[in-house]
């Protein structure tokens, strides 16, 4: 339990900060319902600008279920949740830094810390890998959950199934990022380099992805963004199962490297 | 023994940080564990610790391998450590550092936790990076003495101590060594420190042990020979010569026989400091 705790104080501040961020762009969402009329034309362009296949594109109509898919799913949370599941994996799975930026000695220091406790190295990372997965689940869910019960404030109503449903695609799609930023942060002690260099990896991504025909049958962020369920009304069970896979052997590679990495 | 190293090495890449080092230290002891900058302390006692994985070689303290995974947490259950970065976790408050600490070790003294915020004036609810670099020298110190291990393992644990604190952690090793026979193994440049209380020195010379004794059979063994002659003094080998006196340290009274077999015209014979055994056992070039 002292070891959920510890992971818990290391983690509050960035919960906070991702759960801020979440909470102001969802009302910006909703608010925007609001203020503009749902202009289809327009967002079919704003989407036409990212990885999204032409079937995707058609599907978006003039109603609030679309309109939301379009602008949360589709735009809002695109990069902000796999950047904030990276912050939550780049303090690192053993030195564990817990304010957004932390010194590089400070994270030495806190992994001398850590290392002088009776605990094996995998029980550390198994704390703090539990932690993140709580935070990530709340990244995924709150949003949509916030839009369930704010779409009435815009006179609009919101699927508390497709809420679940989106919840659990960002989830399942949020894992890898969290994976890789486990293994950057095992790799990189400090947190800013780490923080950047998984950035760079998402931007990056997200440019093959619009480069290449985005017709492909798997691509990350038409997974994250939920295209299949919105086109198809069906979970991508294969999707799903592909990135918690993927996440789960780059996360055992994070813990080889923590287990046979000098400090 | 506590511990017992043998043959122990590790190399970052083509530097070879420790070349085999082998010394034991007895239970109960206080031993001092010196050596100059880069001499391989801290990758040794890293080692220990469980933080580096040794290239070759074997170690154990308290009978258990430091290379085995499920023994170091055993070690780690069992000895205290301090290592050279004593930040411990910057980000949380001193009174957390400690609730987490102490929730690992069924011994751990809330009497020596109090008397150490006092005698320390460590303020609790502040954050530990807030500390400065002294006060968090002594909280490292705190959760390291209270824990209530057999053995505590410390990297310069005087670093950044004021000269009362420094008194009052020299006198609190003593103390837990004797009452609790808790065996002390630390690196220090502070050589008066280390002749103070330990009872045994290891020196090393990189990454190799150049001295292993007990303090009293180091000072026993080894004499400053201050010679003085009728004429120019002859060249003798690691002596240091100003016209008819020549003055080296020696280790061994045959060696003082050999000396007297020059005939000077006078023989002196004084006792040495660590400090003087210390500079003498590093000055050899092992490279």
């Amino acid at each position: 339990m002292i070891l959920l705790y510890k992971s818990w104080l290391e983690m509050r501040v960035r919960l906070a900060f991702g759960l801020g961020a979440i909470s102001a762009l969802c009302l910006v969402t909703i608010w925007d319902y609001q203020k503009l009329t749902h202009n289809v034309a327009r967002d079919k362009m704003m989407l036409m600008l990212l990885p999204f296949t032409q079937q995707a594109i058609d599907s978006v109509t003039a109603n609030y279920s679309s309109f939301i898919w379009a602008h949360w799913n589709a735009f809002n949370q695109l990069l902000l949740l796999p950047m904030l599941a990276m912050t939550i994996a780049s303090a690192g799975i053993l030195p564990n830094g817990a304010c957004l930026r932390e010194r590089g000695d400070q994270n030495s220091a806190a992994a001398a810390f850590m290392l002088s406790l009776p605990v094996r190295r995998h029980t550390l990372l198994l704390y703090r890998g539990a932690i993140g997965l709580l935070a990530l689940a709340i990244f995924a869910f709150v949003p949509q959950l916030m839009i369930v019960a704010l779409s009435p404030l815009v006179s609009a109503a919101y699927s508390f199934q497709d809420a679940l449903a989106y919840g659990a695609i960002s989830f399942a799609a949020m894992l890898i990022p969290y994976a890789l930023g486990l293994v950057v942060s095992s790799l990189i002690d400090d947190d800013m380099t780490s923080r950047l260099s998984s950035i760079f990896f998402l931007i990056a991504l997200l440019i093959l992805e619009r480069t290449i025909n985005p017709s492909q049958p798997f691509a990350y962020y038409r997974f994250l963004s939920g295209e299949a369920y919105f086109t198809t009304h069906e979970i991508l069970w294969i999707g799903m199962a592909a990135c918690t896979l993927l996440a789960a052997a780059i996360t055992w590679a994070a813990i080889q490297i923590v287990e046979r990495r000098d400090y | 023994m506590a511990i017992q190293v043998t043959g122990l090495k590790k190399s970052f890449g083509k530097v070879e940080a420790v070349r085999g080092l082998n010394f034991s230290v007895p239970a109960g002891s206080i031993c001092g564990f010196l050596g100059r900058n880069g001499a391989g302390k801290t990758t040794t006692l890293k080692m220990l610790q469980g933080m580096i994985h040794p290239d070759a070689g074997h170690a154990t303290i308290l009978g258990l391998n430091i290379a085995d995974p499920a023994q170091s947490v055993q070690i780690r259950q069992r000895a205290a450590f301090v290592t050279e970065e004593k930040g411990t976790l910057g980000y949380l408050k001193v009174s957390q550092v400690i609730k987490i600490t102490k929730a690992f070790y069924p011994n751990w003294s809330n009497e020596i936790e109090a008397k150490l915020l006092d005698t320390f004036e460590i303020p609790t609810d502040r954050r530990v990076s807030k500390l400065s670099k002294g006060g968090q020298t002594k909280l490292s110190l705190l959760l390291a003495l209270a824990r209530g291990a057999e053995m505590l393992i410390l990297d310069e644990p005087t670093e950044g101590l004021d000269p009362a604190a420094t008194e009052q952690l020299l006198q609190s090793l003593v103390v837990m060594s004797a009452e609790s026979q808790t065996t002390v193994f630390f690196s220090s440049h502070q050589l008066a420190e280390v002749e103070q209380i330990a009872d045994r020195v290891v020196i090393i010379d990189k990454g190799v042990t150049v001295v292993e004794d007990s303090l009293d059979d180091l000072k026993h063994n080894y004499r400053r020979v201050r010679l003085v002659f009728d004429a120019t003094a002859p060249a003798i080998p690691g002596a240091r010569i100003d016209g008819r006196t020549a003055s080296l340290l020696v280790r061994h009274d045959h060696a003082i026989d050999e000396l007297r077999a020059l005939k000077p015209a006078s023989l002196d014979i004084d006792s040495v400091s660590l400090k003087e055994i210390f500079l003498d056992s590093v000055k050899g070039d092992r490279s």
